[in-house]
């Protein structure tokens, strides 16, 4: 079976390690814990490689710790990652502005990644809020970033299909 | 590996494995099957990256290490746990080695554990994740705070308890003309010029969880003017220093406190415009009233003095047009009454049945001049003694008559009274007044109510009237909770008709139960007016009488010579005194001759117009036992029909009430009466001469002489001299008014005498006072009372008024 490495991308707290959480163990926390280091899980995904042929994939999601004001990501962790979820949380601006940051430094080391864009605890906003933060970023410069996702960890809201949608693309 | 680095890497806690170019593992260390991934055996010729996923994606690096292309590889922090509470970390260094046997190329990759270091930096990593996370928090509090209170349009200033500015916002700014500089640290007084609220740090509102609201305080801007902010605000208790703030909220009010003002002002005038109006009109009223009585009781006297055709025609115009006038005074001054809402009704017990025929017979002979017949129709078992405002219900049926007679020259007015519902209680009492005039366009009977609104200007040409009178009537008898309406048709006439309830008075109904020998007796009514012969058989048969109508001589000839007929007798026979073409006086004379004696009615009555009087004469010559003038009232017809016969040869001058079974001559009706006159003093008090010279020509024609003073003063004096039997006391008059004259009166007479009691109980010597007063408002009839008159005549007076309260008062002091 193929393996493939895919990162978790993005500033502390927004809920890559929830999301991973959800995708494999199909379940949340509301607590927080910081992710230090990197961690990887695997899971398994039945992917359409060509022409109504399915075979199995196994993803190996790296979490890695979040950025911060004071440390950022570790470029070494992104070598050999086909693609990434970069993540950011809808309810803090910040996060958001800083995907672009994210995305840079992964195709800096990967040219050729694949990258999916998430913007996680959408059930925490009104729907025109999201509608208006999906309209704005369209990442339309980025011919990498192959979709863009309003997730939650916390009610599941399309987070296997962010996942199974990476998996299809870097097979 | 070389035992010595075996030896050296152990105690490190440093494990490894060696492997080959394919990835296959070829050595380990004892321990390092605990870096494994969960469940993969670390095992020699095993691939690596199954137990390693961290390897997989990095197989090119990993071989440009083998190859001595780069120095190493390194991954840290790599956690290998499934529970967090028990977690494991390590750092994996891979390079290149040469196996010393075969010279082959191959990976060391050392395993080194640091989970110590990385559980403490995870617990630093969390901490300062959860500060940054908090920090963001109250960030955006803060600029969620901040962006209302600078968004806010009401001025936000936050003082320290000793008034010193610490926060203000926007609308602060702009509202004071101070820039945010100038006012932060600065004392409040520099914009708040009121020391009540802000320098006491005792103040109430100086109370945590106190509030105070909208305090209007007067403010000073920057560049000197005065504002008024409404403030609200509270104490805050800051936990940091323990000490207190005080936040106000101040909205500007000085435009809503200068239209609030505007407002008072006009609603100020409009009182006083209004109150002026009122008095104006009271004044007019007296003002008016008082040439008024000069007018027309000259006019009165006038009209007994010798006068020629051409001058008595132009004294009964000025005489018309006066009373004209004195109606429309009263109609403007009831309608503003009304319009004002101050016109109040009276209740007190009435004959329902009297004030209504009162009214038609009073207006009869406007209706008989013109030519046309006049009835009231009520229905014989009508509630009579009611409760409520008997003149007020005048008003409005004389009105409502008056505008049918008015606007009818031919055929019939008729006033019908029904009982439309009756509890125990009260009644709902339904007058209808149907004329055969002109009639209204629909059009037209939309504006009928409306004040100053005739139904159209023509109509004001010909027919006169100001148009006030049905919106009086309206008003009056919404004032009494009824309702008013009409239906009417052009050229056919019109039927106006009113529904007022009212309370039934607790007094018992007069028992008008007819004598019992008028039962089965048999009338015959000769008329050509159907509504005269209804009434007359609606009430004969509630009587128990046998009724036959004829609207012809030729109608009753058939009914008197009808089989079984000739000969026998009829016991009444009224006979309209105008049949038409036919002179019912004379044909009635004939038909009477030429019955046999036997057959003759007991009673034969005339029907007359109230303008044909001297038909009375002539009717009782034509052989008929009494006359009835037309309209016909109940009370009247039953004492002329049940009256016992008088035959002519017998006529006396007893007069039973109300019937006259043998008149005077009709010359001889209005003539004087001659009661004896009780020798009375009679003091006159005006301070207007005309009056004055009016009243004593009228006192004089009645038979009275009056001594005459000029105020109330002079009353006083006069008393000291002569002791008067009455004073007819004008209200307003220089010096002493009337009112005051009468209150000394009062004084005076107390002490001769006990009861002072009873304000209408005359005391011996005490003159009776009657007030003679054109202040004709209901107020100032209270007010006379009130100072102790003890009656009441509105100017201008009338003869005939004078004359019957001093024929009372004349009585009563002959009694008494």
């Amino acid at each position: 079976m193929i393996s493939k490495k895919i990162c978790m991308v993005g500033d502390f707290s927004v809920g890559k390690t929830s999301l991973i959480r959800r995708f494999v163990e199909r379940q949340f926390s509301d607590q927080y814990l910081s992710t230090v280091g990197v961690k990887i899980s695997r899971k398994t995904v039945a992917v359409e490689a060509n022409k109504a042929e399915k075979t199995d994939v196994q993803l190996l999601i790296w979490d890695l710790e979040g950025s911060t004001k004071f440390k950022g990501i570790a470029p070494s962790y992104l070598q050999g990652s086909k693609g990434i979820l970069v993540v950011a949380d809808v309810t803090r601006p910040d996060t958001i502005e800083h995907l672009e940051d994210h995305i840079q430094l992964f195709l800096s080391v990967n040219p050729e990644g694949l990258i999916m864009v998430a913007f996680n605890k959408s059930d925490l906003i009104e729907e025109a809020k999201l509608a208006k933060i999906l309209a704005q970023y369209q990442f339309t410069n980025q011919p990498k970033v192959l979709g863009i996702y309003a997730t939650s960890a916390k009610t599941g809201q399309d987070v296997d299909n962010i996942f199974q949608s990476l998996a299809e693309k870097i097979i | 590996m070389k035992p010595l680095l075996k030896k050296i890497l152990a105690p490190r806690r440093i494990e490894y494995l060696e492997v080959s170019e394919k990835f296959t593992i070829q050595d380990t260390s004892d321990g390092v099957q605990r870096f494994a991934d969960a469940g993969q055996k670390v095992r020699h010729g095993k691939d690596v990256r199954a137990s390693f996923p961290e390897l997989v994606g990095v197989e090119d690096i990993l071989l440009e290490v083998l190859h001595g292309e780069q120095p190493a590889f390194e991954l840290k922090g790599i956690a290998r746990y499934s529970d967090h509470t028990l977690p494991l970390y390590f750092d994996l260094y891979a390079i290149d080695d040469e196996d010393e046997d075969t010279g082959k190329k191959k990976l060391m990759i050392f395993f080194e554990d640091v989970t110590e270091r990385m559980v403490l930096e995870q617990t630093l990593v969390q901490r300062s994740n959860e500060a940054s996370l908090l920090y963001n928090a109250l960030a955006s509090a803060k600029d969620y705070i901040n962006k209302i209170i600078t968004s806010m349009a009401d001025a936000l200033i936050v003082t320290t308890i000793n008034g010193q500015i610490k926060t203000i916002n926007q609308a602060t700014e702009d509202l004071f003309g101070y820039d945010r500089n100038e006012l932060i640290d600065a004392h409040i007084s520099k914009i708040i010029n009121d020391a009540r609220f802000w320098y006491n740090a005792q103040q109430k509102f100086a109370t945590p969880g106190k509030i105070f609201k909208d305090i209007e305080v007067v403010c000073l801007a920057k560049e000197g003017t005065e504002i008024v902010v409404s403030f609200s605000g509270a104490a805050i208790n800051t936990e940091l220093n323990l000490s207190q703030e005080l936040v106000y909220v101040g909205r500007d009010v000085t435009a809503r406190k200068e239209a609030q003002k505007v407002l008072e002002f006009a609603r100020r005038e409009a009182e006083m415009a209004s109150q002026a109006k009122s008095s104006f009109l009271a004044n007019m009223s007296h003002e008016i009233r008082t040439p008024m009585h000069a007018l027309l009781g000259m006019t009165g006297l006038l009209l007994e003095t010798e006068l020629n055709d051409e001058q008595r025609d132009f004294v009964e115009t000025i005489r018309i047009s006066g009373d004209a006038l004195l109606s429309l005074i009263n109609e403007i001054l009831d309608l503003s009454k009304l319009e004002a809402g101050q016109m109040e009704l009276e209740s007190h017990d009435f004959d329902l049945i009297a004030s209504v025929e009162e009214v038609v017979e009073m207006l009869a002979p406007t209706a008989h001049a013109k030519g046309i017949e006049i009835a009231s129709l009520l229905p014989p078992h009508l509630p009579r003694q009611m409760r409520g405002d008997k003149m007020r219900l005048r008003q409005i049926i004389t009105n409502l008559v008056g505008n049918g007679i008015k606007f009818t020259d031919v055929g019939e007015v008729t006033l019908e009274v029904t009982l439309v519902e009756e509890s125990a209680t009260t009644a709902r009492v339904g007058l209808a007044v149907t004329d055969t005039g002109i009639g209204m366009s629909p059009a037209d009977q939309q504006k009928l109510f409306q004040a100053f609104a005739q139904a159209d200007v023509s109509t004001t040409r010909k027919y006169g009237g100001t148009g006030l009178g049905l919106a009086i009537c309206k008003q009056l008898v919404g004032l009494m909770g009824g309702e008013i309406g009409v239906e009417s048709e052009l050229e056919r006439g019109s039927r106006f008709w009113v529904e007022i309830p009212f309370a039934l008075s607790v007094k018992p109904e007069p028992g008008a139960t007819p004598p019992r020998d008028l039962v089965g007796q048999r009338l015959l009514v000769v008329d050509d007016n159907a509504t005269t012969r209804r009434v007359v058989r609606e009430v004969a048969s509630s009587w128990g009488m046998a009724v036959a109508e004829a609207a012809t001589p030729a109608a009753a000839v058939e009914v008197l010579t009808a089989p079984g007929e000739p000969g026998r007798r009829w016991d009444v026979l009224l006979v309209d005194g105008d049949l038409g073409l036919t002179d019912g006086i004379v044909w009635g004379g004939e038909l009477l001759l030429g019955m046999s004696p036997q057959a003759v009615p007991g009673r034969t009555i005339a029907l007359l117009k109230s303008n044909r009087l001297e038909d009375v004469k002539r009717a009782i010559e034509a052989g008929f036992t009494s006359y009835l003038v037309k309209p016909l009232k109940q009370s009247k017809l039953l004492e002329a029909i049940s009256a016992t016969t008088y035959p002519p040869e017998t006529q006396t001058n007893q007069t039973a009430p109300g019937v006259t079974p043998s008149p005077a001559l009709p010359s001889e009706l209005p003539a004087h009466p001659a009661p004896p006159l009780p020798k009375l003093r009679i003091l006159l008090a005006d301070d207007n001469m005309v009056n004055q010279k009016v009243a004593l020509k009228q006192l004089e024609r009645l038979g009275y002489q009056a001594d005459v003073v000029a105020n109330g003063a002079e009353v006083l004096q006069r008393l000291d001299k002569v002791a008067y039997d009455i004073i007819l006391m004008d209200c307003q008059m220089p010096i002493i008014d009337g009112y005051e004259a009468t209150r000394e009166i009062r004084r005076r007479y107390q002490h001769s005498n006990g009861d002072s009691g009873e304000p209408r109980e005359v005391a011996p010597n005490r003159p009776v006072v009657i007030a003679m007063t054109a202040s004709a408002m209901k107020e100032d009839e209270q007010k006379c009372f009130a100072a102790g008159m003890d009656d009441y005549l509105s100017k201008p007076v009338r003869k005939e008024q004078l004359q019957a309260i001093l024929t009372y008062w004349g009585n009563r002091l002959l009694e008494g």
